[in-house]
């Protein structure tokens, strides 16, 4: 794990005017991706994860969107400070993303081979054709039978997990070494979640990539990620492995985030517990720790000092005044 | 598709025969006698039965409607005044509405198109306001007027253009070249009196439109691709932004060739818009009839067009 990030996120802010005020999406975001590994970022609704993933590939709409402060590094360049034309010349080809809804991230009047060859025609400057082949190869790739006549498809004569195929099919067809998944499976059957994550999982061996797993279920992390970033009202409030961070959550918002979790174990008496209160607004964060209002832990000293994000056991960064197991 | 096409043509049928059926009766209940048109009050009586005789207004109401509406399929309709046959007259100035009309909608789309693209693309910018006013002023202005100002501005101030007709003077003798670019400067002002409220409605259209689609998932998704932005707007929104602009095609049809009766007018354009004012003013029922006929037929081809060239572009609806 000691090889050079392929992403690295330092103290990003994306912020957004708005005209109640700025709202501070992104407030000081740092981790990185290592070569080859599955990074989930998961958080609440609203929590920064989504604007954190768009941020990455300039994809933030400017405005409203501001680029506040921060440092997105990849490949030896800093995104955050790129062009708009740098910038589309890196998206597709070395960084791709794929979003939530299948349903509306292909364009209904061309044809799904058209929309994948488009990007290897951008990227590879090869003709229509040879892009073509290309797009009935990722096809296949992705699972899709019969890739010669269904790459003349449209996208509404396809369901909604063959529509994420084609989606992963377009983002892999110039082979990054980045892919931002931004939620791929919310969207999609329990069933077809599975097929696609263990999709995601195969092509990332055989393509050697690394992806940025936005999420926010706790159970497809569980599955598929190496490490993960635990986000709340724009921060990081926990860094960790996969198995550190089920074993032992040290920030109280992770652990309440666990015990939220329905489980098919225990009594059936045994009730849900939910984390009381609601996100705080983007435009009004609390003083001190942001969680502090919804916090079980909290006491005086949280209003006061933003907890900063320090090693809370060995890999294990929390952001956390009282962390679980030192109270 | 057949069965579309033909559902679509059987629909379209009894509304043009309401149409003519409406403008029958309106005619023949209007003041005033076809034959006093035609021949001075002093003649006498018996040479004026005998000419109500010969155009047939001797006839009941009813009988008379058949007898058209025979004489308008099997194409023996004569006008009242010169008793050539109408189908000859039409054809006349037939060509010459649809090179007019042909040219406002080509203007029209074009132009309103390219200013909504661009009002999108600079949204709340200057230059978008400013387009918005202006369109809203040709939106809002009558035709009547805005054709007799174009011809004051740059026929009489600054004498461009020729205000009126088709043709210069010796246009039978000019070399072919010659003859195209004197049609195309007679073109110039009924063209634009005809389609810049309709370009200015069409950019409104588009307009929002556009911004409805840049909103949209697969846009944010050709971004992603890495596609140029003008890659994005010009393929991925546009493509889906006309879809909406192309049903506006088959509505405004019937605006436009009601435009064409006034435009034809006022810049003495030999098309069938003219034909139909002097007609109704000399009481010259066959040629009305037929006339109106004619643009009812057209309005009903055009708007078939519509939902055809929509299927085309649409594959959604053209794979059900």
């Amino acid at each position: 794990m000691s090889a050079a990030p392929v992403l690295e996120i330092r103290d990003l802010k994306t912020w957004f005017r708005t005209d109640r005020g700025v709202a501070r999406a992104v407030d000081g975001v740092s981790f990185e991706v290592l070569p080859g590994e599955t990074l989930g970022v998961v958080g609440e609704s609203g929590c920064g994860k989504s604007v954190t993933a768009l941020s990455v590939l300039g994809l933030v709409p400017k405005p409203p969107g501001i680029h506040a402060g921060g440092q997105i590094l990849f490949e030896g360049a800093d995104l955050a400070r790129l062009g708009e034309r740098e910038l589309e010349d890196i998206r597709g080809d070395r960084i791709s993303m794929i979003f939530q809804e299948p349903m509306t991230s292909l364009n209904p009047v061309f044809t799904v081979g058209d929309q994948i060859a488009e990007s290897v025609v951008r990227h590879r400057g090869v003709s229509r054709g040879e892009a073509m082949g290309v797009a009935v190869d990722m096809l296949q790739k992705v699972g899709i039978p019969s890739p010669e006549s269904r790459v003349r498809d449209y996208p509404h004569q396809m369901s909604g997990g063959m529509r994420q195929r084609v989606m992963i099919a377009m983002a892999l067809a110039c082979r990054p070494t980045l892919l931002v998944a931004d939620e791929p499976t919310t969207a999609l059957d329990v069933t077809i979640q599975a097929q696609i994550l263990e999709l995601l999982a195969q092509l990332q061996r055989d393509l050697h990539m690394s992806v940025l797993l936005i999420t926010h279920d706790l159970g497809v992390v569980e599955e598929v990620c190496d490490r993960v970033v635990v986000m709340y009202a724009g921060k990081v409030v926990e860094r960790a492995t996969v198995d550190d961070l089920f074993d032992r959550p040290l920030h109280p918002y992770t652990a309440g985030l666990f015990r939220s979790v329905p489980r098919a174990t225990g009594t059936r008496a045994a009730r849900l517990e939910v984390i009381p209160g609601v996100v705080p607004s983007p435009l009004d964060f609390p003083t001190g720790c942001r969680f502090r209002n919804r916090c079980p832990a909290a006491r005086g000293p949280c209003a006061e000092g933003e907890p900063p994000l320090v090693e809370g056991a060995a890999g294990h960064q929390v952001a956390c005044h009282y962390p679980e197991g030192t109270r | 598709m057949a069965t579309f096409l033909l559902r679509r043509v059987l629909v379209a049928l009894p509304v043009i025969l309401g149409v003519f059926t409406v403008l029958f009766f309106a005619l023949h209940a209007m003041p005033g006698d076809p034959v006093d048109t035609l021949i001075p009050r002093d003649i006498p009586s018996e040479n004026r039965e005998e000419l109500i005789r010969n155009l047939g207004l001797d006839q009941p109401l009813y009988v008379q409607y058949f007898k058209t509406i025979e004489q308008l399929f099997t194409l023996q309709l004569k006008t009242f005044g010169t008793r050539r046959p109408v189908v000859e007259v039409i054809a006349e100035a037939l060509p010459n509405t649809l090179i007019l009309a042909l040219a406002s909608v080509a203007i029209a789309y074009v132009v309103g198109i390219l200013l909504g693209i661009v009002q999108a693309v600079r949204q709340y910018s200057k230059l978008d306001t400013g387009i918005t006013v202006v369109a809203l002023v040709f939106y809002s202005m009558p035709g009547f007027w805005l054709a007799l100002m174009l011809i004051l501005a740059f026929a009489l101030w600054w004498p461009v253009l020729p205000a009126t007709g088709m043709h210069s003077p010796g246009w039978e003798f000019m070399p072919p070249a010659a003859r195209r670019l004197d049609l195309l400067r007679h073109l110039v002002l009924p063209a634009a009196t005809l389609s810049l409220a309709s370009a200015a409605g069409v950019a409104r259209y588009m307009r929002s439109s556009m911004l409805e689609v840049v909103r949209q998932d697969y846009v944010r998704t050709a971004r992603a691709k890495g596609l140029r932005r003008s890659k994005v707007v010009f393929k991925h929104a546009l493509r889906n932004a006309l879809l909406p602009i192309v049903t506006l095609l088959g509505l405004e049809l019937p605006a436009l060739f009601s435009g064409a009766v006034l435009v034809e007018t006022v810049f003495g354009w030999p098309g069938m818009g003219r034909q139909i004012v002097g007609a109704i003013f000399r009481q010259d029922f066959p040629v009305v009839l037929t006339n109106t006929f004619v643009f009812s037929s057209l309005v009903v081809l055009g708007s078939l067009l519509a939902d055809l060239l929509y299927s085309v572009v649409d594959p959604r609806i053209r794979h059900g």
